[in-house]
């Protein structure tokens, strides 16, 4: 029987993945209006990255070049997919999500067919391997970084959005198109800038969850959609929603699949979901965007 | 009223309407388009005398998908309310006959139509709060949907009997599906509804019974669905997808149309899926979901997509582009040099592409780029000046589908602001 605690610090840690996955969804849904369905295919981008990377049979460098690495990728592809694909068709909407929904799908059977693991699952090693003894309680080191990780992600997010110019202009574009405009922003590049954090924040969270768990081809989806929830919970396009939505959607998976049946993993979340959209479809924070 | 169906097929009395019908349907003096409609249909008719009892499994599958990819287009196409879960209505019919077949010794001749029903309550249920939501959450739920639904076939694992009502006593049978119920046809002596010959013959019957059953299943779906599309509530829903607010002011109660588009279209998957398990497809997640509860959805689209949306009948030609893009590929013995990898492995890379392509440089699909082609070389051929035929200068189906998706997204996110 796992300890009270142990589910706790694994309901955190899953939390904090999933708040970082929403993060860059709600980024790019906020400013550029786009429901990024590829979103979880940059997740198993950036996990096979870093297998490519850091796993043994493959170029067997350090774990941490690893996470640069699927960072990194992860926001290449983001970034070439706005440039190459996203910006020629932003303003149809269904056309955009069709066909970001087909993307998304498209690089993660790419994964499959191309990677030497095909459907089987891979591995990389930890950043942080080990485990700690916090008060008495038994933690992975793993699960230590991921809720620092993402809470420094959130928190710099945050600053950068608030406190930059760049950041401001985010704002900005994200609240007005035409203002934006007039005051001489460039949608443009305020766009690609979300995609490619969007895209980083996809990367490390894909290997953060292939070195808690493991990795595989179609990794993607389950986050995807968890994210979407979130960020319907938190209210499209809402930062501090996306981050509250992402605690509460990981807590009630972690606690029921724990406590009540293992095979509710999914289940649960998206009950809820349902329950919120047709209760209160504007979100926690829906109106967040405006202030 | 009656003056109005005199001026549609031309006749004022009993006998005159008749003939004027009759002459509607005479395939010699009937368009060119429907001619070679006939003529497809005619091929697939054909086609099983091409091959072996062992190579009709594809062709079956494939009049499903068609099935399918119409009964998506009815609400999608033409309403412009996207599902991206439609696989959920084929899995309520699929298990509800099954279910009922296994484990209540329900016979599928009963099982099928009440499988059927529950779909057409499903659609209802997913309709109803379609009404409220707009573009996005819309799209959410129903995307939701199926995989809720696949947790539940895990969840009651070993039997649901809620409130002590044995709905399903021995299970839903979770990953692996609930087991294979009584087929329509089979061999004489395998319990099949319909018992065909023994041996060799009995099998190649059954492939035989198997497609035809579909086929015929596919004609019936089509008249019925061309037959509503292309009447006044066929053109409500057109309207719906072009305004919403339109439709409200011309007097019309807009969700009520919404509703019966919804509830038609899940009885059109449930009616399918139902016969699907009961002959060539075995019920399971995997197998009527697809890959991680989502891919049949998406595939359904994708047919759609590529055959052209809004229209019925490009569903069927987008199932078989996509069963003959899966052929194709599988079929080509090459192996791409550097990476490795044969062509044969890249499925489905190559249809996914083809989507993309479509949806992006022909969203009117295959379907209106092929009657648009057909009409300028013949305009030509006649050494006239091709100027566009009635309908074309407005926007494709997918087109007002994105507009009013559009519309309703500036309205979320205007109230956000």
């Amino acid at each position: 029987m796992v300890s009270f605690a142990n589910v706790l610090v694994n309901a955190i840690s899953i939390s904090s993945l999933y708040a970082i996955v929403a993060l860059g969804f709600t980024l790019i849904f906020g400013v550029g209006g786009v429901l990024n369905f590829s979103h979880g295919a940059l997740i198993t981008i950036g996990a096979e990255a870093s297998y490519l990377i850091s796993n043994q049979t493959n170029l067997g460098l350090h774990p941490a070049l690893g996470v640069v690495g699927g960072m990194l990728t992860a926001a290449i592809v983001a970034a070439i997919l706005y440039l190459g694909v996203v910006r020629f068709v932003e303003d149809e909407p269904v056309t955009l999500l069709i066909l970001t929904f087909i993307i998304g799908f498209f690089i993660q059977h790419a994964v499959r067919v191309f990677s030497s693991h095909g459907t089987g699952n891979f591995s990389v090693d930890q950043v942080t391997p080990g485990q700690t003894d916090i008060a008495g309680i038994s933690v992975f080191n793993i699960d230590i970084t991921i809720f620092l990780l993402s809470m420094i992600l959130i928190a710099l997010t945050g600053v950068f959005v608030s406190q930059t110019k760049t950041g401001k202009a985010i704002l900005a574009v994200s609240m007005s198109d035409k203002g934006a405009a007039i005051v001489g922003i460039d949608a443009r590049k305020i766009n690609l800038i979300t995609w490619l954090l969007a895209g980083a924040f996809a990367g490390i969270a894909g290997v953060l969850l292939t070195m808690k768990n493991t990795g595989a081809w179609n990794m993607g989806t389950q986050p995807l959609i968890l994210a979407f929830s979130i960020v319907i919970l938190g209210g499209l396009g809402s930062i501090k929603g996306s981050v509250v939505g992402a605690y509460i959607i990981g807590f009630t998976e972690t606690f029921t699949t724990q406590y009540i049946d293992s095979s509710l993993q999914g289940f649960t979340a998206l009950v809820l979901l349902i329950v919120f959209l047709l209760v209160k479809p504007e979100g926690l924070f829906g109106r967040e965007a405006a202030e | 009223m009656s003056t109005e169906s005199e001026s549609l097929v031309g006749g004022a009395s009993q006998t005159e309407r008749r003939q004027a019908v009759l002459r509607k349907l005479n395939p010699i003096t009937m368009p060119l388009r429907y001619q070679i409609g006939l003529l497809g249909l005619l091929l697939f008719v054909l086609l099983p005398t091409q091959l072996f009892p062992d190579q009709m499994g594809g062709p079956t599958t494939l009049v499903f998908l068609a099935i399918f990819g119409m009964s998506w287009d009815v609400v999608s196409g033409y309403t412009g309310q996207l599902s991206f879960g439609h696989a959920f209505f084929f899995a309520v019919g699929g298990y509800t006959s099954a279910i009922l077949d296994l484990q209540h010794g329900i016979t599928p001749l009963v099982g099928i139509p009440i499988g059927m029903l529950l779909a057409g309550i499903g659609g209802l249920l997913i309709g109803l709060p379609a009404l409220r939501l707009r573009g996005p959450y819309l799209s959410l739920v129903t995307l939701i949907v199926p995989i809720i639904l696949s947790k539940l076939f895990t969840l009651f694992n070993n039997g649901l009997t809620p409130l002590g009502i044995p709905i399903a006593p021995q299970g839903l049978g979770g990953r692996n599906g609930p087991g294979l119920p009584t087929q329509l046809f089979g061999i004489d002596g395998s319990g099949a509804v319909f018992e065909l010959a023994s041996g060799y013959e009995g099998i190649q019957q059954t492939a035989l019974a198997n497609y035809y059953t579909a086929l015929g299943l596919m004609v019936l779906v089509l008249i019925v669905l061309l037959a509503v599309t292309r009447s006044s509530a066929g053109s409500v829903f057109t309207a719906i997808r072009e305004d919403e607010d339109a439709v409200a002011a011309a007097g019309l109660d807009g969700a009520k149309f919404k509703l019966f588009a919804f509830v038609l279209s899940a009885v059109v998957g449930g009616l399918a899926g139902a016969m699907w398990v009961h002959t060539i497809k075995s019920p399971s997640p995997l197998g009527i979901l697809g890959q991680d509860d989502i891919q049949t959805s998406i595939d359904v689209i994708i047919i759609s997509i590529l055959g052209g949306t809004g229209t019925i009948v490009g569903p069927i030609i987008g199932a078989v582009l996509f069963a003959v893009t899966g052929l194709v590929i599988g079929a080509i013995d090459f192996t791409i040099p550097v990476v490795n990898v044969a062509v044969a492995d890249l499925r489905p890379l190559p249809l996914l592409a083809a989507a993309m392509a479509v949806l992006v440089f022909a969203p009117g699909g295959v379907l209106r780029v092929g009657i648009r082609t057909g009409r300028r070389v013949l305009a030509s051929a006649r050494g006239e000046e091709y100027e566009g035929g009635p309908g074309e200068d407005e926007d494709s189906a997918l087109g007002q589908i994105i507009e009013k998706y559009r519309t309703e997204l500036r309205e979320i996110i205007n109230e956000r602001r």
